[in-house]
């Protein structure tokens, strides 16, 4: 059981490393937007993988927190960057 | 029972994580937004819904039910977020025009700007109140919808790598 959760986690891993690089290499402000929101999401599944491995619950409220601010702050800065990009 | 659990929860995993690398994958090697967005709402999603089914599996009801809660949050969210995004990026000109096959929202689109100076009303009150950035911003407007968008994906890779 172990080795399938080392083989998930480094397959979560994988996935952070790639879309960190599109956060970084992204070229406008709304791939960041889309990168940061798929960052968002695979911190909630890192999060569920731990709650399966340790069966502890007491990272599943964080796991709804974490994806309540994700979709606030995804909403918020794809109708900021829209009014920025019409004032220029 | 407990080892048909166990099977059944480390393949869910297994699964789910391979849909959050595959959807990784396509968000670096798609080409243009609406497609990068493709990419990042639906394998996320559901390898998000995964990998939280199979650790429901491993834990007691209580927590298994709020797992399930937070896929469902997820699964309300998501087109949400991605209709925001591909609407701000159809707005800024960030979506090419010759790549898409239907474009249902340009045939509207020009329509209201026809009826814009008609109107005359609305264009005066809108050049009153924004004094000095009017016809530039009009200009971008234009600029990004007439020629598909690329002058204006131009104008946003320089913004976005400065």
């Amino acid at each position: 059981m172990t080795a399938v959760f080392v083989a998930v986690l480094g397959m979560l891993g994988a996935a952070t490393v790639l879309t960190v690089f599109r956060l970084v290499r992204g070229p406008s402000t709304l791939d960041r937007v889309v990168a940061l929101d798929v960052y968002v999401v695979l911190t909630v599944v890192a999060t569920g993988v731990y709650v399966a491995y340790y069966r502890d619950r007491s990272n599943v409220s964080l796991m709804a927190a974490v994806a309540l601010v994700g979709f606030v702050g995804s909403v918020a800065v794809a109708r900021l960057a829209v009014r920025r990009e019409r004032h220029r | 029972m407990s080892t048909a659990a166990e099977v059944g929860s480390a393949v869910l995993m297994l699964l789910g994580a391979l849909s959050c690398l595959l959807g990784a994958i396509g968000l670096v090697r798609l080409p243009d937004l609406p497609a990068r967005l493709q990419a990042a709402t639906k394998p996320q999603t559901l390898g998000l819904a995964l990998v939280l089914l199979g650790a429901a599996l491993r834990v007691e009801l209580v927590t298994a039910a709020t797992l399930m809660l937070v896929v469902l949050f997820q699964v309300i969210t998501a087109p949400v977020v991605s209709q925001l995004v591909g609407r701000a990026a159809y707005r800024v000109g960030a979506v090419r025009g010759d790549a898409l096959v239907v474009d249902e929202l340009a045939e509207h689109l020009p329509h209201d700007r026809e009826t814009d100076p008609a109107g005359g009303a609305v264009v005066d009150r809108d050049q009153h109140l924004s004094s000095g950035s009017t016809p530039q911003r009009s200009t971008a407007e234009t600029h990004g919808w007439d020629d598909g968008g690329a002058g204006a994906g131009g104008r946003i890779g320089r913004d976005g790598t400065s």
